[in-house]
Order: C-alpha cells, then structure tokens, then sequence
C-alpha cells in the first residue's frame, strides 16, 4: 500500500516537476514571471487529443509534434509580448500583467474552439497492461508517464550542465549584459528558452491529461499555481529547486488524498508552502533572487 | 595615412534622459594604443557601450574594418573581433574560472587554446575550477583580459582595467597590454588613471561632458599644462 502510493506519487510529481522546470527557466533566464504558462500547459493537452482523435496520429507521434506546437506558442509570446517588454525595459510587474492577458486569452480561445466540458483521449488506444513489482502494480501508461517526465528532465539538466549552450545560458541567466560582450546572441536564446519552456509546459499539459483522463480549458490557472508553489519551494530560478519542488508537492498530495481524504490536497500542499516561505523564505536552494547589471 | 581599424563619425548617445555623448569623432588605426581619457561622467564608458551595440546610438556612425556597424547587434561586433573588457570586469560568479574563459571563445570555431591563456595568467589554471566570484579584484581583471583575448580581438577595449586595483597590481595589468599590444592587437583604453594610460598610449583623446576637448599624441598630452592641471596633479 505505501509502495505502491510512492509510486503514484513520483509519478505525478515527475510532472509537476516537468512543468516547474520550464517556468523556472524562463525566470532565471529571461528574469520574467510567464504567467501565460498554464495556458500553454492546456494548449498542449489539447493540441494531443486533437491530433489523436481527429488526425488519428499514433501517440508517439502526436506527442512530440503538440510538444513543438507548445514550443511555437510560447515563441510567439516571447515574439509578441515578452520581447517588446524587453526592448523597453519594462519593470517586472509588466510581463506578469501582460501573460496574464495571454492566457486568458488562451483559456478563451480554448472554451470556443473545444467547448468547456472535460474531454477525453481515447484510451483505448493504450493497452491497458501493467507492470507487476511485488505487489506493486504500475500501469503501463503511468510508467511511460513517468519515464518521459524523467528524462526530459535529465536531459535539461545535461544541456544546462555540460553543453556550450547551457554554459551560455547560465551566462545569461547571470547576466545578459556580460553575455552579450561575450559574443553570445541574447536574444535569439531568449526565444530558445521560452520555446524549451513552453515545449516542457505543453508536454506536463499533455502527461496530465493521459494520466487524469481529462482535459479542459480551465486545467491551466491550478496548475499554474502548483507551478508557483513549486519554483518558490526550490528557489526562484533554480533548476534542481523546481524539480525537487514538484517531486515534493507530488508527494504531498498523494499523501494528502490517502492519509487525509482528497478536499485537504491543496490546503496541504499550499500550507507546506506557507510553512517553507516562514523557514526559508528564498526556497530551498534559492539564493536572493537578484541579478546584476 | 591608411584607413582607421574604427572610426566614430559624429556619434550622438544618450544614457536614460541624458544625451552624454554629443557628436564624439574618433579613429583608431591599426596596431594604436589610442585612450580615452576625462573626468567621471564624462561619456567615455558611453562610448564604449554602444560600440558593443549594448546601448543604441541617437546619430552618427560606428565604422569598423571599412563597414558601417551602427546597427550591428552585439554578438556579430564580438564575432568580427571588436571585443570589450567591461568596466567592473563583468565576471560571470556563478561560473567556474574555466567555464568563463570558455564562454570566452564562444564566437571561435573549435576547441579554444587555453594553454596560451594558462600560460601568460598561472594564477588562472591554479585556480580554474573555482567559482569566478572567489578570485581577487586583480585575478577577476586577468580572468576578463584572458577571457577577451580568447575571442580573437582585433581591437580590445578596455574600460577602467585599473578600478578598484591596488597600485602594484595596476602595474602589472598595464605590463600585460603592453604584452598583447606588442602581439599586434589594437588597444581602445578609457582610463581614469590618466598616468598609466598616457604611458600606454600611442594617441589619447580627452572628454569633458559628452564633448571631445582635446585630441594628440600621448606625448604631447603629457606635457600639456592643461592634462597636467587637470588629471596629472601639477
């Protein structure tokens, strides 16, 4: 019983965690809070299921084209939005106003086109096995859920470390005065991040769906928040801090639903949040959360 | 006289509200020593800016190996080796000493050649797989000298390289671009430390309040009554 909910709730932390990833890139090194990302989280879903059940596209491919979909839609707000900002040196309020827009927008846009109602993925198309551990039982679906989340995320964690482009990203998420001295194209990474960003948002949009068996055009503001409390759990900005920060609120609400009963799920996962700001105000591994000139 | 490496014609920038830089006209030909010298606030750092593109011109023109570069972003100016050490180094901290010198060679093609940069800085490869921030304000301006160097400069510029440095070590920065000048790269130097950089330089141009005051050899400048009133302490 307790090995099989520790597994239910890496698998549903791996995506939290996924998702946190992508915000906290775009803040570290963008410096902007993309409020727009849940919407891309919901795009994303949406973007599966349609090439699944009207495009009729096996899931191995649906999957990685709605990732590179998510990816467009969060350079198109970079393009439109971010970007503008940029050049005028708004202050920070403005990008978070600005993406709240666009994700109204979204959500929006989501509800005329597909309706408000939950929708569902064929899942038919899964065959229903699972894999037996013991007397632990994990569904097929849920282990491929969870081995993508995963290395998706070692993967970033690779490129970050050990590529020049990571270096370079580091570089700019330091600073992007001293980046741009070095030779290294700014903005053009700039754009590369939010796509990144967005392509890991849309795919946590899509592994939620597949595991909830629901998708609807208001699935982004909760995520958004799960997303928030989880980037502020493992410091602003940091990496590792998002990752951990997702697996940890993964836990707590799987904990939450079986020791407690399934209303307390966000008190407790949000309390814990309150209760780490009160500790440790600037999260786990956050240093402040500043950056120089 | 060949054609000037640079060329400012005219150039006009503003800083926030403030215009600091009215109408400078400067030229570096290859293989100068050319500085840049003038009380704080005098719109050298300016200059330096927005030849590296970071801050955009009002008027005028940036010309560069024959090419108008006004537009340039920054990255194609570094590529085609206008390279700048900033004022206060800017050292990447979070970095490892190592990872800054390679982000240093991020325009070259191909494995960058630290071996030369380890041998003219020990100090550097001792301390290579430390965090930038842990080194010296001396160390932090070797690491950013040899950083540059390693993106193939044509003309490096320098802004303050003597800030914040203890006498002794500003001697021995002075020592090592008299090295990478005598190697044939062209030095743009804006200084503060108006001794030094007239013992550096071939030519030197003075700024006051975003205007050129006074242009010649470092020479000359250096027996002028008036350097020697302002900067040179009579």
């Amino acid at each position: 019983m307790l090995a099989q909910q520790i597994v239910n709730a890496i698998s549903l932390g791996s995506v939290y965690a996924l998702f946190a990833l992508g915000f906290t890139l775009v803040f570290g090194i963008l410096g902007v809070i993309n409020l727009s990302h849940g919407g891309i989280f919901m795009l994303g879903a949406y973007a599966a299921l349609l090439l699944i059940s009207k495009f009729f596209l096996p899931f191995w491919i649906a999957i990685p084209v709605a990732m590179i979909f998510s990816g467009l839609v969060g350079l198109l707000i970079d393009v439109l939005i971010l970007r503008r900002l940029r050049q005028r040196q708004a202050s920070h309020l403005m990008p978070m106003i600005a993406t709240i827009g666009a994700a109204i927008l979204m959500t929006s846009l989501a509800q005329g086109l597909f309706g408000s109602e939950a929708r569902r993925f064929p899942l038919e198309m899964f065959n229903d096995e699972n894999l037996k551990l013991g007397n632990i039982t994990i569904p097929l679906l849920q282990a491929g859920i969870t081995t993508l989340s995963i290395l998706l995320m070692l993967l970033m964690v690779w490129v970050l470390k050990r590529t020049r482009l990571g270096q370079a990203l580091r570089a700019i998420a330091e600073s992007p005065r001293a980046a741009a001295l070095l030779g290294i194209p700014v903005e053009r990474l700039f754009y590369l991040t939010s796509f990144i960003a967005a392509a890991l948002g849309g795919t946590a949009g899509i592994l939620i769906g597949l595991s909830f068996n629901a998708i609807s055009p208001f699935m982004g503001q909760p995520m958004l928040h799960k997303g928030i409390a989880a980037i502020i759990l493992g410091g602003l900005g940091d990496v590792r801090g998002a990752v951990l920060g997702g697996l940890f609120l993964g836990v707590a609400e799987v904990f939450a639903i079986t020791f407690l009963s399934s209303e307390y799920r966000d008190a407790l996962s949000f309390g814990l949040l309150f209760l780490m700001l009160l500790w440790r105000p600037q999260g786990l591994f956050g240093a402040s959360a500043t950056r120089s000139a | 006289m060949s054609a000037p490496l640079l060329k400012l014609d005219q150039l006009r920038v503003s800083y926030g509200h403030v215009e600091a830089v009215k109408g400078i006209t400067l030229e570096v030909q290859a293989g100068e020593v050319v500085a840049l010298v003038g009380a704080n606030g005098a719109g050298k750092s300016t200059i330096l800016l927005a030849l590296s593109g970071l801050i955009r011109t009002l008027s005028g023109h940036v010309i560069w190996d024959g090419q108008d570069i006004t537009r340039w972003r920054p990255h194609q100016r570094v590529s085609s080796g206008l390279v700048q050490v900033a004022e206060g180094r800017a050292i990447l901290k979070t970095l490892t000493v190592l990872e800054n010198l390679e982000l240093g060679a991020y325009t070259q093609p191909g494995k960058p050649d630290l071996e030369a940069i380890f041998h003219r800085f020990p100090i550097l490869k001792q301390r290579a797989g430390q965090l930038a921030g842990n080194l010296s304000g001396g160390e932090q301006q070797m690491l950013a000298i040899g950083r540059a160097l390693l993106a193939q400069p044509r003309l490096l510029m320098l802004d303050e390289p003597s800030m914040g440095l203890a006498p002794m070590v500003v001697g021995e920065i002075f020592e090592i671009l008299r090295e990478i000048h005598l190697q044939g790269i062209t030095i743009l130097l804006v200084e503060q430390n108006v001794r030094q950089a007239l013992k550096l330089a071939d030519r030197a141009y003075v700024m006051e309040t975003g205007s050129m005051t006074l242009g010649g050899t470092a020479r000359e400048l250096v027996d002028d009554p008036r350097i020697i009133a302002a900067y040179l302490g009579g």
